[in-house]
């Protein structure tokens, strides 16, 4: 069981996302491409590695016909990577924008739409107050995570991102559901691989360049982990959201979550208090670790 | 006089015949009983193995359901019924908790089981009226049709001064079948699931239907 999971959730989403991210680098595409092509089908790959429990039949129906809410997800991911990959290119921005706005909107709306508590329970005020309230947690998450390009930032907030996904899986299997919290350990191998795999590609961009007497002038591949910003929001920010609505997480600790998930990989740190080197590194481990250490906490009870 | 005399005639015959149909249609209308599931006599237990070390039971707490019997015709019974999936027990807190979860019943989702008998074969044995119940079962939003033999316990006044039948059955489903596919490897929570119902119904008003 064990193995399954390390190899579903671990390995799988591990592997292809360094791969994708290798042959896109190598394809010439920028961080701002392989970063969130990586991050996406990695997660996507081990997402449906973790779905074959009675054969890869029933894995394929489970996403191409979803039936429970998080099964919406790689769809949702699909969507989100189309418009980072807008995004990515300035002239088609404004395109990319209006298609995010469209996407806070619906995922919420999609994952949420099968609960009892939308369904029957509330009112219409009630509801449309909740989707709304969701949509700009979604929005403000994806923006904060986006925001910053400080390339002396990257390597610490990828790796605190990477230590929030496993806290975050944590506190999702305390709260009951293990699948939730097997899910994000998948983003944060597909992350993890895309890190790697990066770093490899852009070793070897500099010592080709270096060979030809070219200037490296690019930021490090890690930098375009912003550009990811958007698959990281709807997969990691969707398992809160499921976690709350479908399980034991309490809403103090989803909120917990977003703070750190925000402090993690946001620039929040980088603007206001223009710290550099080990303080800064300090100053947002213990802004993402303390909300996410009582975030897990709060799931024991 | 002819015309009101053949007028007279014809009304006669009409009330004739519409006094014979009524007639018969009461006397089967007396003959279909119609009962309502007494929850505090309702038990719906369930069994499932754990790593093939033990089973783990637990039961469902809310069961309520209207059912029919027709003496004439046994082929014309029907049962229906609904459980509050949130209601299981299984004596621990945490792994009632994940049973809830999506990981299994996902009651979020799913909140109820429900049960629609659409055929019934009544077999007289030697353990009594035994129920051959054709029906649509719906489990974490997954329509199955199942076949499920139903024995009558016993029928007649009961302690409260009611009329009172009672059934028993008990029968096999693999959890897969209606997509609870987790923790399926190394048998950590087994693909079958026993099932026992035992439930007793009340009378209602003789020839009325219950109000659900």
């Amino acid at each position: 069981m064990f193995l399954h999971t390390f190899l579903c959730a671990g390995v799988v989403p591990f592997v292809v996302a360094a791969a994708i991210t290798i042959v896109a680098a190598q394809m010439h595409a920028g961080p701002r491409v392989f970063w969130p092509l990586g991050t996406a089908l990695g997660f996507i790959a081990g997402y449906i590695a973790l779905k074959n429990q009675t054969g890869m039949a029933g894995a394929i129906a489970a996403i191409s016909r979803p039936q429970h809410a998080a099964d919406w997800l790689p769809i949702i991911l699909l969507l989100a990577l189309g418009v980072c990959l807008l995004l990515a290119e300035p002239a088609h921005r404004w395109i990319g924008l209006s298609l995010a706005a469209m996407l806070v909107l619906a995922a919420p709306l999609r994952l949420l739409c099968g609960n009892v508590r939308l369904n029957g329970e509330w009112s219409a005020g009630q509801k449309l107050a909740c989707i709304v309230l969701l949509a700009s947690l979604f929005g403000a998450t994806w923006f904060i995570l986006a925001h910053s390009e400080m390339a002396h930032t990257a390597r610490t907030r990828v790796w605190l991102l990477l230590i929030d996904a496993v806290g975050t899986a944590a506190a999702l299997t305390i709260s009951g559901v293990l699948v939730y919290g097997q899910a994000c350990g998948a983003l944060a191998a597909a992350v993890a691989g895309t890190a790697l795999a990066s770093s490899i590609a852009g070793r070897r961009s500099r010592a080709a360049r270096a060979e030809s007497h070219q200037t490296f002038g690019a930021a490090p591949p890690s930098s375009g982990f912003p550009a990811a910003a958007g698959i990281i929001t709807f997969s990691l920010g969707s398992f809160i959201i499921l976690g709350h609505f479908f399980a034991d997480l309490s809403a103090t600790s989803a909120l917990l979550l977003f703070v750190s998930l925000a402090a993690a990989g946001g620039p929040l740190f980088d603007g206001l208090l223009r710290i550099r080197g080990w303080q800064h590194v300090v100053i947002r481990a213990i802004a993402c670790l303390i909300p996410l250490a009582a975030a897990v906490t709060l799931s024991f009870g | 006089m002819k015309g009101q005399t053949l007028m007279s005639t014809s009304i006669r015959r009409a009330a004739i015949w519409s006094s014979v149909f009524a007639l018969m249609t009461a006397q089967h209308a007396a003959a279909v009983d119609y009962y309502t599931v007494d929850p505090m006599h309702t038990s719906v237990v369930f069994s499932v193995a754990h790593s093939g070390f033990s089973y783990t039971y637990g039961f469902f707490r809310k069961a309520t359901g209207t059912y029919k019997l027709d003496k004439d015709n046994p082929a014309n019974n029907s049962f229906s019924f609904l459980i509050d999936a949130n209601s299981l027990d299984t004596n621990n807190q945490e792994r009632d908790k994940h049973l809830r979860s999506p990981d299994f019943f996902d009651v979020q989702q799913y909140p109820t089981i429900t049960f629609e008998s659409t055929r019934c074969t009544p077999s007289n044995t030697q353990d009594g009226m035994i129920y051959q119940l054709t029906g649509n079962l719906t489990i974490h939003g997954v329509t199955k049709s199942v076949s499920i033999p139903l024995r009558m316990l016993g029928s007649g006044p009961g302690p409260y001064k009611d009329q009172r039948s009672g059934f028993l059955c008990q029968i096999e489903l693999k959890r897969t079948d209606f997509g609870m596919n987790e923790l399926l490897k190394d048998n950590l929570v087994g693909d079958a699931v026993g099932i026992t119902v035992s439930f007793e119904g009340s009378l209602q008003q003789p020839g009325t239907a219950p109000v659900r």
